[in-house]
Formats: structure tokens, sequence, C-alpha cells
């Protein structure tokens, strides 16, 4: 493996990490019996696109980083974040089908109670 | 088409190759709440702290199966794909594995309805109630107590 291929894993893991970090807490309240519904940043603007953490991690992490980069000229960061900019697109453009597909069902047509938590927030 | 931001061919696979497991995972979340059909064995979790099984399979499948086809065909375009999947596929295991986690640990930590203890319900003895007699004076289409 490459420094290169080093680099784009590093940013994939780390942006899926503090992605871990946003669900991993609000599933911790919600299961805890305290849920942080409608509190930054696990609001919701439409209930067809994956919630503002979402997009704070997945878009505008990997947009600082590589602003960071371009800015540092460091060339290290700018492919971290590509590596976290091919997580994050592929997770937010991913989810936005899942919830137009359940939102464009009705609820009575789902059957699993596995469905919970973060991945959830209507 | 002109994209604001250059992206050169092997990062337009990188991306694809994301997608392509973005796609298989979601598309297996929303199989598991729609289709009455969906397999139990794809439903189960290994272990409590782990996703369902499906949710490993989903993100796991398609960079191994990519890689397969890379080994058989040498081919790079193969490669690049495998890698894009590898990149979405493996933080998205650890992302819901850590949130699985989370969830089983906040159940946990959850406190506990509160339930009538034998304590409570001791207070209450039962006893053979006493008869005692009752004269009544019969009166005009009534009855009156006099004890």
């Amino acid at each position: 493996m490459d420094t290169v291929e080093k680099n784009l894993l590093i940013g994939a893991f780390g942006t899926g990490l503090v992605a871990s970090g946003l669900e991993g807490y609000y599933d911790y309240t919600v299961a805890s019996g305290t849920p942080l519904r409608d509190q930054f940043p696990y609001m919701i603007i439409h209930p067809m696109i994956p919630p503002v953490g979402d997009w704070i991690v997945c878009a505008l992490l990997p947009a600082g980083l590589w602003l960071m980069g371009k800015y540092t000229k460091k060339a290290s960061l700018v492919q971290m974040a590509k590596g976290g900019a091919i997580y994050g697109a592929s997770e937010l453009i991913g989810q936005t089908v899942y919830r137009v597909v359940r939102e464009s069902q009705p609820a009575a047509a789902r059957y699993s109670p596995m469905a919970r938590g973060y991945s959830v927030i209507r | 088409m002109n994209l604001p931001i250059k992206i050169n061919p092997v990062e337009k696979k990188l991306l694809l190759g994301g997608l392509v497991t973005s796609l298989a995972y979601w598309g297996n979340r929303a199989m598991r709440e729609y289709y009455p059909q969906y397999p139990a064995e794809l439903k189960g979790q290994l272990e409590p702290h782990l996703p369902p099984n499906g949710d490993i399979i989903s993100c796991v499948a398609p960079p191994l199966g990519l890689y397969a086809v890379k080994k058989f065909t040498k081919s790079e375009k193969a490669a690049d794909l495998a890698f894009g999947a590898t990149l979405y596929g493996f933080p998205q295991v650890l992302r819901k594995t850590i949130a699985t986690a989370a969830w089983v640990e906040g159940e946990k930590a959850k406190p506990a309805a509160r339930i009538a203890t034998p304590m409570a319900q001791a207070r209450y003895t039962t006893s053979v109630p006493q008869t005692t007699r009752v004269a009544v004076t019969p009166t005009v289409g009534k009855y009156r107590l006099t004890a």
C-alpha cells in the first residue's frame, strides 16, 4: 500500500470515526431514555435528506481539511480530505436514496423493529 | 461536464466504488425494513454489540468481490473500484458497530421501571371478615339501619 492509499484510508476512517461518535452518542441517549431530538446537530431539515450532523461530518469536515491542506500546501492533508470526501459523499448519497424510499412508503409497511436511533431521525 | 473541483479518472473510480458499497448498504437497510421475506439470518446479530449480519455483509462483500475480480482479471479499474469500496465499507462497519454498542450500553444505563415490591404488597394483609349482626327494622317500603 503506497502513501496516497494510506492517506485516503486515514481520511475515510477519520471521517467515519467522527460520524460514529456523533451517531453513537445520539443512540446512547435514545436508548438510555434521554433523547437529544431536535438539538444541534441532530436536527433534520427535511425527512428526505440526512440530518445536519451528517452534512457537517461528511461534507464540511473533508472540505475544511481540503482547504487546510491547500492553504498549508500539505499534499497528505489534501489526500486525507479526498478519502473523507469519498466516504462522506457515498454516505450522503446512499442515505438520501434510502430516506426517499422510506418516505415514499406508508409507515405500516415497515417490518423491522431494528430501525432505530440516529439513522431513523425524521 | 465541467466540475468546479477537478477529479481525476482514478478518483472517479474510487468514488464509484464507494457509491456501490453505499447503495448496497442502504439498499439492504431498505429491504430489511420493507421486505417481509427478508432472511432472518441477515437480521440476526452474532453478538448484541455488533450490527445485524446483513449490514456487515453489505459493507464487506462489495470490496471483497471487487478484489476477487481484480485478482482474476488483473484489471486496474477493478482495483480502483475495490479500493473505493473499501474506503466506504470498512469505516461504515466501524461506525455501525460503535453505534450499536452505544445503543446496548444506553439500554443498560436506562433506569429500571418502578415495580411493585413484595414489601409494598405485605402492607395489606388478608383477614377473615368478622360477621356482625345488624338489626334491621322494616319500615314501609324501606329498610333502616339501626346498628
